[in-house]
């Protein structure tokens, strides 16, 4: 019975719904919340739920990971398409590098400061 | 029983629906539309093997296809040590902000520390023949230092000049591996070394050497992303 | 000769910094200078694509066609005219390492022909960007920087949102493909990629409804770093969202929207310089208005119009960095950018530098601002768009008022303190200057390259 769980289209579909929640509590987290840690956190799992969304739409069942091993003697076209996850590959350092700088930044700020809320950020604006 | 109850602002209402129609409406696009099932990915995947001598597809994608994209994340992990090295100063003088006295810890990080470091090195340089690569290695060499911070307390400390050198040179060698293939066969990052046989080692023309440059480099600045922030606890 | 040495030159630089401490400034001017010549070398010729590592669109592509190189020798001269400046100052590390690594991302920008590595160069520009708002290290440079990465993060978002629905639609990451296959693909994925485009380019791109983060920047980051973002990052952003907009054929009623939000950001940024009291956000406030105005123009797909806003880049980027660096000198003397600074100093040299400046930007003869400006509106008045003709007039008198009200602020009666400049800016600020009023006076070189600057970018499809 499981193994009409194991289709495509099923799959396809489990990972675009879970995906687009996943973007949706981090775009709602990243507007709403006042707590800096918490902002980031949620970019971060928005740009996560972007991750798993590109990676798993390019996964059909029954293709295996591009990699010529002893059982898998050639390249052919049963296999999974490998510049997606180069691209995800770089994208996520990238996001790593983004997050640690804004954290370093966070860590400065609230030691000048003593403050870790957005709403009370007003150093910056007119007559300052 | 306890009693909770939380005030949920009107902002935080607005915001939620108006995302999650959004998120409905892309729901309801992303359902109905077809992946495209030539890209270029199975292009690459048909002349991988005569092109570039690597067994691990994904591999000569990110180094040898796309190589400037990983020229430019290897860039951006760069600038961001480098951004946070700037604020935080006179981190020479802070404490570690770890206090674990465990010894079975410090017991065993000596055995594991060299393991760790074994394996990162051997997924760096098969990175064309299995799973793996530079990115992976790199990290997987910065978790050794990191259990190091973990158990040995104040006592370990990494030496900056060589983590400097180690970046500097590794990164301009990234670049002089690119411009070499410019002069000598007319074209960035193009191969100038014999390809060999697929699941060799010593195949795959210049994809191994790349990502070794890449690997050390990783390892360089991750680990000293670990020690910028481990060390923010001042000297009382 | 490859077009690559314009990003890898400077990459290579800043790897290789600790080997050259104490030569820092004289390698900065030396490359910069250097690139300047090898890019008028390659002026006259014809459109290069040039591909790495393999002869085909499996790989990344890099196109130097006369809008690339155009915005190339442009940031090459700012940068110089930029690291000339500094040759004043000590070499330092922090800054050779970031201004390198600002021009081959910008360089980066301009020349990928390959929307995953406009992404890449994207985020280099952007991280320059968060470390050089927050170089001053005082709680305003922290402030700024957190808000600037919470919103660049969401560019990244959306422009990622952009690229993974173009690659599941079309399988191809090069541009001349998507720009080929773009038609022909589901209607709701176009409105979807065009609309994540929009946020994303836009966010950098600093377009009303969302530049209200940029002001806060600018205030927060020091005046040397105002006139980088001003002059260059402003215009690699903009070039990139006109670019993929015109290779993607966009149709006519997109562009209509960019020219309303153009009118509408021009009119509420120079409404709040009115206002406004701090000099930073005024001359801050003023950038977003002729932003404003470039993007009325760049949206008419009219050559004329076009070439009429690439004159107007040309001249606003020299005109701002001779701005910012003037406000630089006088807030080295007086230690605030309060409007109140303009009463209080005395150097006749100095009041010369900004009224030219100002008025180029209002766009009154014989400044090189009058032209550009002039360009724009009679193209426009060939298209017979009279309501943004009007529009552009009417605010340009806000302008003017603000303008005018600070040059009369010099010639109070307050006492004065007079400002020595130094003999190194006095000249660079000079130069500036004269290119202001020489562009005002003899034109016709650079409206001939606008010209075919603007024909390359609107048929941007055909190479």
């Amino acid at each position: 019975m499981l193994n009409s769980f194991n289709q495509t289209p099923f799959l396809h579909g489990v990972i675009t719904i879970g995906s687009l929640i996943l973007l949706t509590i981090g775009l709602v987290g990243a507007l709403t919340k006042k707590n800096l840690f918490k902002i980031f956190l949620s970019l971060a799992i928005a740009e996560a739920s972007l991750f798993i969304y590109f990676i798993g739409m390019h996964f059909e069942v029954g293709k295996v990971a591009p990699i010529v091993t002893d059982e898998v003697t050639k390249f052919s076209l049963n296999m999974v398409d490998p510049v997606p996850q180069a691209m995800i590959l770089t994208t996520i350092v990238i996001a790593i590098a983004v997050l640690s700088l804004a954290l370093s930044f966070v860590i400065n700020y609230f030691k000048l400061t003593n403050n870790m809320r957005v709403n009370q950020m007003d150093e910056l604006g007119e007559g300052k | 029983m306890i009693n909770i109850k939380k005030d949920i602002s009107i902002e935080t209402l607005v915001v939620s629906l108006l995302v999650s129609v959004m998120t409905i409406m892309l729901i309801s696009l992303f359902l109905n539309f077809e992946v495209v099932t030539s890209s270029i990915g199975t292009e690459i995947i048909g002349i991988n093997a005569d092109t570039t001598g690597s067994a691990n597809a994904v591999t000569s994608v990110v180094t040898y296809f796309r190589g400037f994209d990983t020229l430019g994340e290897v860039t951006i992990l760069f600038l961001s040590i480098f951004g946070i090295g700037l604020g935080l100063e006179g981190y020479k003088d802070k404490l570690n902000i770890f206090a674990y006295e465990n010894q079975l810890l410090k017991t065993a990080v000596d055995t594991l520390f060299p393991l760790i470091i074994l394996f990162g090195f051997y997924v760096i340089i098969h990175g064309h023949l299995s799973p793996g690569g530079g990115f992976q290695g790199g990290v997987i060499i910065a978790s050794a230092f990191l259990l190091m911070f973990l158990a040995k307390n104040d006592d370990f400390a990494l030496n900056h000049k060589i983590m400097g050198l180690i970046e500097a040179l590794s990164g301009a060698s990234f670049i002089l591996v690119g411009l070499l293939g410019l002069l000598i066969m007319n074209r960035f990052f193009d191969n100038f070394l014999p390809l060999g046989t697929l699941g060799d080692l010593f195949s795959g023309g210049v994809i191994p050497l790349i990502y070794i440059f890449v690997g050390l480099k990783v390892s360089a600045e991750i680990t000293a992303l670990v020690e910028y922030f481990v060390r923010i606890k001042d000297v009382k | 000769m490859s077009t690559l040495y314009f990003v890898v030159v400077p990459l290579l630089a800043s790897f290789l910094t600790p080997f050259f401490k104490d030569y820092l400034r004289y390698i900065s001017v030396a490359l910069n200078l250097v690139l300047l010549v090898f890019a008028l070398s390659f002026m006259g010729a014809e459109p290069i694509r040039e591909y790495i590592s393999f002869d085909s669109a499996l790989s990344i592509s890099f196109v130097l066609d006369s809008a690339s190189l155009f915005f190339i020798v442009l940031f090459l001269v700012i940068m110089t005219l930029f690291s000339l400046y500094h040759l004043q100052e000590e070499s330092r590390k922090d800054s050779f390492i970031l201004t390198n690594m600002l021009l081959a991302s910008v360089s980066g920008l301009v020349l990928s022909g390959d929307i995953f590595n406009i992404y890449i160069f994207f985020e280099i520009a952007s991280i320059t960007a968060y470390i050089l708002t927050s170089l001053g290290k005082d709680k305003k440079a922290y402030s700024g920087a957190i808000r600037y990465m919470i919103i660049g993060t969401f560019a990244s978002i959306f422009l990622l949102i952009a690229i993974m629905t173009i690659y599941l639609n079309i399988g191809s990451l090069n541009l001349a493909t998507i720009a080929k296959e773009f038609s022909s693909i589901n209607e709701n994925s176009q409105f979807l990629i065009i609309l994540s485009l929009f946020i994303g380019f836009g966010i950098k791109a600093e377009i009303f409804p969302l530049n209200f983060w940029v002001v806060d920047i600018y205030q927060a980051s020091s005046n040397k770093v105002n006139a980088l973002f001003s002059s260059i990052l402003s215009k690699a952003y903009i070039f990139v969202f006109f670019h993929i907009a015109y290779m993607l054929h966009v149709n006519t009623k997109y562009l209509g929207f960019l020219a309303i939000i153009g009118a509408i950001s021009f009119a509420i940024s120079e409404l709040s310089a009115l206002s406004s009291k701090d000099l930073k956000r005024v001359f801050a406030y003023s950038t977003l208005g002729q932003i404003g105005v470039l993007f009325i123009a760049l949206s008419s797909h009219s050559i004329d119009v076009v070439s009429g806003a690439i004159f107007l880049i040309a001249l606003h980027s020299i005109t701002k960095l001779m701005l910012f660096l003037s406000l630089d000198i006088l807030e080295q003397k007086f230690k605030s950018t309060s409007v109140d600074i303009f009463k209080k100093f005395n150097s006749l040299f100095l009041v010369v530098i900004f009224a030219i400046g100002f008025l180029s930007l209002l766009g009154l003869p014989p400044f090189g601002g009058f032209i550009a400006k002039l360009t724009i509106l009679k193209g426009l008045a060939g298209l017979q768009e009279y309501l943004l003709i009007g529009a552009i007039l009417v605010i340009s008198l806000i302008e003017a008022v603000y303008f005018f009200r600070l040059l009369g602020s010099t010639q109070s009666s307050q006492t004065k303190e007079s400002v020595e400049v130094a003999l190194l800016p006095k000249v660079l600020l000079s130069i500036m200057a004269i290119a202001i009023v020489y562009f005002g006076l003899f034109p016709d070189a650079l409206l001939d390259i606008s010209k075919s600057v603007a024909t390359s970018l609107i048929g941007g499809a055909d190479v």
